[in-house]
């Protein structure tokens, strides 16, 4: 997905690489940590870490391969350390007999999930890879579970449109993602 | 119904039980794959495949490798500022990596450098906030540091017990703020604590952290000028909402300048 010679850039050092890796990754690992912590600040801080020990990390990459499934594992350990951080200071405040977690548990740290997370990564690598005005169908019929109809009175258009929008989305959706299926056989 | 076409209808939920039923007989195979299509349907309906990372992460991101070496070690440090888990490279300057909405500025190096050290006069805010006092220093750079800016915030009605003390410097990658948090009880569930700038007149975000209680400074940053900032302030955001400088103020404190 990103141009082997612009992964041979980020390998060099050039800080400006990174742009492009982001951009073609940066939402995908940005839905894997939030689909493990579900905390969006937490997200941003395990998405920038992602990069930042990608960037120092650059030296194992091979500029050949894919970059998704590195990242992911990058992104997957982050979020780990992370949130042992995030349990390691709740514990202590709950140690604290001065804390008020007790009335204001907000700092409660469930277990980062990973059940879903390699396949937000894929499936948001996947969306990305819709035209516009695919992705906003089918963002719409799956994100806010809207029927076709529903969707072409919110998009202004008509119910034809809506429809093979939606089947060359999914087409492209089903043909990006088969080998995950066919892998699960 | 061929496997493809199976494959698309199941992703696009336009089967029934039935019709899955009757695809399984046809292609036993199929039966295999179900559950896999379900957990990729299961993605497209979550909030983490649709949520858009902040626009400033970007431009964080590559400023961030821009002044790296890639020799050191990265020790996770969220901006609530407490320890790291990682005890292998705490130095200073790897504990102030912090998510933020808003890009370090760059070639800003040493436009203050000259500044010299002064008092700037504290007040209370006639209007705004009842309980504020602001006592600001800014501090010159003679023996080369950056300036700095100090504030007090006080809390507002909404938090009475709370204060904090920032510190502003003016460097290179941005502005660097250090939030010294005193009283600020953990957020309520579901809810988290947004630092803000008020830069001519608007209000700028310089990220969140969602306790006040844990010790340690938390770090933030912004790319804002030093010189257009007017006030300090934090407030209480729900989870959910993008978070737009207009929830309650907890704190708050202004900067006055001669």
């Amino acid at each position: 997905m990103t141009d082997p010679t612009v992964l041979e850039r980020f390998r060099a050092g050039d800080a400006e690489a990174v742009r492009s890796v982001y951009r073609d990754h940066g939402r995908a690992v940005f839905a894997v940590a939030l689909s493990a912590l579900g905390d969006r600040s937490l997200a941003e801080e395990v998405t920038q870490q992602t990069f930042l020990k990608a960037w120092r990390a650059a030296d194992q990459l091979d500029t050949q391969r894919e970059v998704a499934p590195w990242l992911y594992t990058i992104a997957r350990r982050t979020a780990i350390d992370v949130w042992r951080r995030e349990a390691l200071r709740t514990a202590q405040s709950y140690d604290d007999p001065d804390s008020s977690l007790t009335t204001h548990p907000a700092l409660s740290t469930p277990a980062p999930s990973f059940e879903g997370a390699w396949d937000a990564h894929q499936v948001r690598l996947a969306v990305e890879g819709l035209d516009d005005d695919e992705r906003a169908v089918v963002r719409l019929a799956h994100f806010e579970g809207l029927s076709h109809a529903e969707i072409a009175t919110r998009l202004d258009l008509p119910l034809g449109t809506v429809k093979s929008r939606s089947h060359r989305a999914h087409r492209r959706l089903a043909a990006r993602l088969a080998y995950l299926v066919e892998d699960s056989s | 119904m061929n496997l493809d076409d199976f494959f698309v209808a199941r992703l696009a939920g336009e089967l029934s039980d039935e019709q899955i039923a009757a695809v399984v007989a046809e292609h036993p195979e199929a039966a295999a794959f179900l559950d896999r299509l379900d957990a990729q349907r299961a993605a497209l309906a979550s909030e983490a495949v649709w949520a858009e990372p902040p626009i400033g992460l970007e431009d964080l991101i590559v400023a961030a490798v821009a002044d790296d070496d890639r020799s050191e070690v990265v020790v996770p440090v969220s901006v609530d500022g407490g320890a790291p888990v990682d005890h292998s490279s705490p130095s200073a300057d790897q504990s102030e990596t912090s998510p933020s909405t808003h890009p370090p500025r760059s070639g800003r190096s040493g436009r203050r450098r000259g500044v010299r050290r002064r008092l700037v006069w504290s007040c209370a805010s006639a209007a705004s906030v009842a309980a504020l006092m602001a006592l600001v220093f800014v501090l010159g750079a003679d023996q080369g540091n950056p300036p700095e800016v100090r504030v007090e915030l006080a809390g507002t009605e909404h938090a009475p017990s709370a204060r904090a003390t920032a510190a502003l410097h003016d460097t290179e990658r941005g502005l660097r703020i250090e939030l010294d948090l005193d009283g600020l009880v953990p957020a309520a569930v579901d809810h988290h604590y947004h630092g803000w700038l008020l830069v001519v007149e608007q209000p700028v975000s310089i990220g969140s952290f969602r306790s006040g209680e844990q010790g340690g400074a938390i770090v933030l940053w912004a790319a804002a000028d030093i010189d257009d900032v007017s006030a300090l302030m934090i407030t209480l955001e729900p989870d959910e909402g993008p978070g737009s400088g207009t929830s309650p103020n907890v704190l708050h404190g202004e900067i006055y300048k001669d």
